[in-house]
């Protein structure tokens, strides 16, 4: 059995002072590399919490979270080369920065814009012809893989995903899904969704149901 | 594909210019006013220097306590082997309107072959009329000095025409003439009523150094008074100007003053305009912080972007105030004959002040602001 990528170990993440709100209660979660593991759940069910924590994005309240084999720093507001290099994240929405093009919206996340490799990518994505347009000219769908191709273009070992789709219809949700599975390459694939049907081609599915997790037969 | 960096500091202004456009406009309108209104204040040391400009060519001595020159004191001067000759002068002053007040420039009575040597000795030039010659009292006068009086050729000047005036007589004004020494230059004439009034005036005597021994004929000079040689005062180009620095040692305390606390306040008003800009881009700020951006990164690239703009902003505001007060020089001062130097590097310095407080306090505003930036949140208040 390889490493694992990622490894919760005992997550608990609670919000708030007096009136705390549990998020996730005592999880534990390893995901190995090349593994397509989703995740599903409710709204409110802690699904984000979950990926923010992996991501190094919100310190556990108890337990542990690593990342090849080492916890991420402590001051999250600093950013993190390694999250950069060797972690994408597709947020719900697709957030690009509006006064950069499609291709520095993806190239940002490169030490040195490499050019081929953000065609290519592009390509593989369908959106090649759109790495000179800002934004704003996109469709929802064209934004969103555009933010795919941001997430992957560093070749990260881990990618997560948190609700990729909804922003999107149903066919071009499946379309979104298929591109990210395809274009990952080796990375291992984290994806949250409250619908099953993006969640198909998952290897591994798992039920997050008031911050707890279960396996999902 | 074109494809650059796109936190280089310039994408943002040059694709943003209008969320650039209010701390632009800030920092340039108070540098223009701050470069305006600190830039007239070297008229004072303008006009002091055209006025002394006489005594980098030759050096004034004074008896200390006679009116005249006694024989000790002639064989004194006539033994300085660094001067050429020396010319007995008797000295008034010419008054005129300066920005403030009034300016004095010198009014040399000589002989009437002395008198053109002395001007030609300054290197002024006749631009108008003739040299001062003839049995009447006359005067030949800088042409500033007579813009600013308002008289020309043929104009008279003392106390018979005006009771306020210093200069007692009457003198016709004969000639303009133009160069770097303010002054004026005349003749008594050979009138009993002259004689009566300026034969009681002091008399001074122009030292005229042979070529390249100024300094060595104020030397002797200087070693000659030091010394048991008879009491007379030595009037040369670095005792006026001690004198003149006295009066004027107090105005850098205002132009410090004036450019500190403009810096200060624009400053206040760029910090406001720098979080609110902040504010307005915290969500970019929070994704690319939550993507793997680091903080140092984004914040090198807003402070480069808030320094491209302080320092441009800069550099139009100090442009169009000194391309103001060229205009402002041309069309309203020189016609008055107020000397001004346009460009003023102390008051481009002082404005300098502005963008390096603007940049510190912007620094300092961003620092705090990334240092608190909680990418979760607020993409958590970004999402439907």
């Amino acid at each position: 059995m390889s490493e694992p990528i990622v490894q919760a170990r005992d997550l608990w993440l609670e919000y708030g002072g007096a009136r705390s709100v549990r998020a996730l209660r005592g999880l534990t979660l390893a995901v190995e590399a090349g593994t397509f593991v989703g995740i599903m759940g409710p709204s409110g069910s802690g699904k984000s919490s979950l990926l923010y924590a992996l991501a190094g994005l919100r310190r556990p309240t108890r337990g542990s979270v690593a990342f090849q084999g080492a916890a991420w720093p402590e001051r999250i507001a600093h950013g993190s080369d390694r999250r950069r290099s060797s972690l994408g994240f597709v947020f719900q929405e697709p957030f690009l920065v509006a006064h950069w093009t499609v291709g520095e919206n993806i190239a940002v996340q490169q030490t040195k814009p490499n050019a081929a490799r953000i065609q290519a990518l592009a390509a593989s994505l369908g959106i090649e012809r759109l790495l000179d347009e800002v934004p704003d000219r996109l469709s929802a769908g064209e934004r969103q893989r555009a933010s795919i191709a941001r997430a992957l273009v560093n070749d990260p070992m881990l990618v997560l995903a948190d609700e990729p789709t909804s922003c999107l219809d149903t066919d071009s949700g499946r379309n979104a899904m298929s591109v990210l599975a395809a274009a990952r390459r080796k990375a291992a694939l984290v994806v949250c969704s409250h619908d099953a049907r993006m969640l198909s081609g998952a290897d591994i599915r798992y039920r997050l149901e008031d911050g707890t997790l279960s396996r999902d037969d | 594909m074109r494809l650059r960096n796109p936190l280089r500091p310039w994408v943002f202004l040059a694709r943003r210019p209008g969320r650039a456009l209010p701390t632009a406009f800030v920092i340039a309108s108070v540098t223009l006013l701050l470069v305006v209104v600190i830039t007239p204040g070297n008229t004072f040391r303008s006009t002091l220097d055209a006025n002394l400009a006489a005594l980098d060519v030759f050096t004034v001595v004074s008896p200390a306590r006679r009116a005249g020159f006694e024989p000790a004191l002639r064989d004194l001067l006539d033994r300085n082997r660094f001067a050429e000759r020396w010319v007995p002068v008797k000295a008034l002053w010419v008054r005129y309107p300066a920005i403030i007040g009034e300016g004095s420039c010198p009014l040399l009575l000589a002989r009437p072959e002395e008198a053109r040597a002395v001007l030609d000795r300054l290197g002024m030039k006749l631009v108008a009329g003739r040299h001062a010659s003839g049995p009447e009292p006359v005067l030949v006068l800088h042409e500033d000095v007579a813009r600013a009086r308002g008289i020309g050729i043929g104009s008279r000047v003392g106390t018979l025409v005006d009771p306020d005036d210093i200069i007692p007589g009457s003198f016709e004004v004969v000639g303009l003439v133009r160069g770097p020494a303010r002054v004026a230059v005349g003749i008594v004439g050979a009138g009993v009523l002259a004689s009566m009034l300026h034969g009681r005036l002091p008399t001074y005597a122009l030292i005229y150094p042979r070529p390249g021994l100024k300094e060595k004929s104020d030397a002797y000079l200087h070693a000659a008074r030091d010394g048991t040689a008879p009491a007379f005062q030595i009037i040369d180009a670095a005792y006026a100007r001690t004198r003149a620095e006295r009066a004027l040692k107090n105005l850098p305390l205002l132009v410090r003053f004036l450019s500190i606390a403009t810096a200060c306040i624009v400053s206040l008003v760029v910090m406001l305009l720098t979080l609110l800009s902040f504010q307005s881009r915290l969500p970019q700020f929070a994704i690319l912080l939550a993507i793997g951006q680091r903080r140092g990164r984004l914040l090198r690239s807003v402070t480069l972007e808030l320094s491209m703009l302080a320092v441009g902003s800069w550099l139009l505001g100090a442009s169009v105030a000194l391309a103001g007060l060229a205009v402002y020089d041309v069309v309203a001062l020189q016609p008055r004959g107020i000397l001004i130097h346009v460009w003023d590097p102390g008051a481009i310095a002082a404005s300098a002040t502005i963008p390096v407080f603007v940049i510190l306090a912007g620094l300092a505003v961003l620092w705090r602001g990334m240092a608190h930036v909680d990418p979760v949140s607020i993409i958590q208040q970004r999402l439907p």
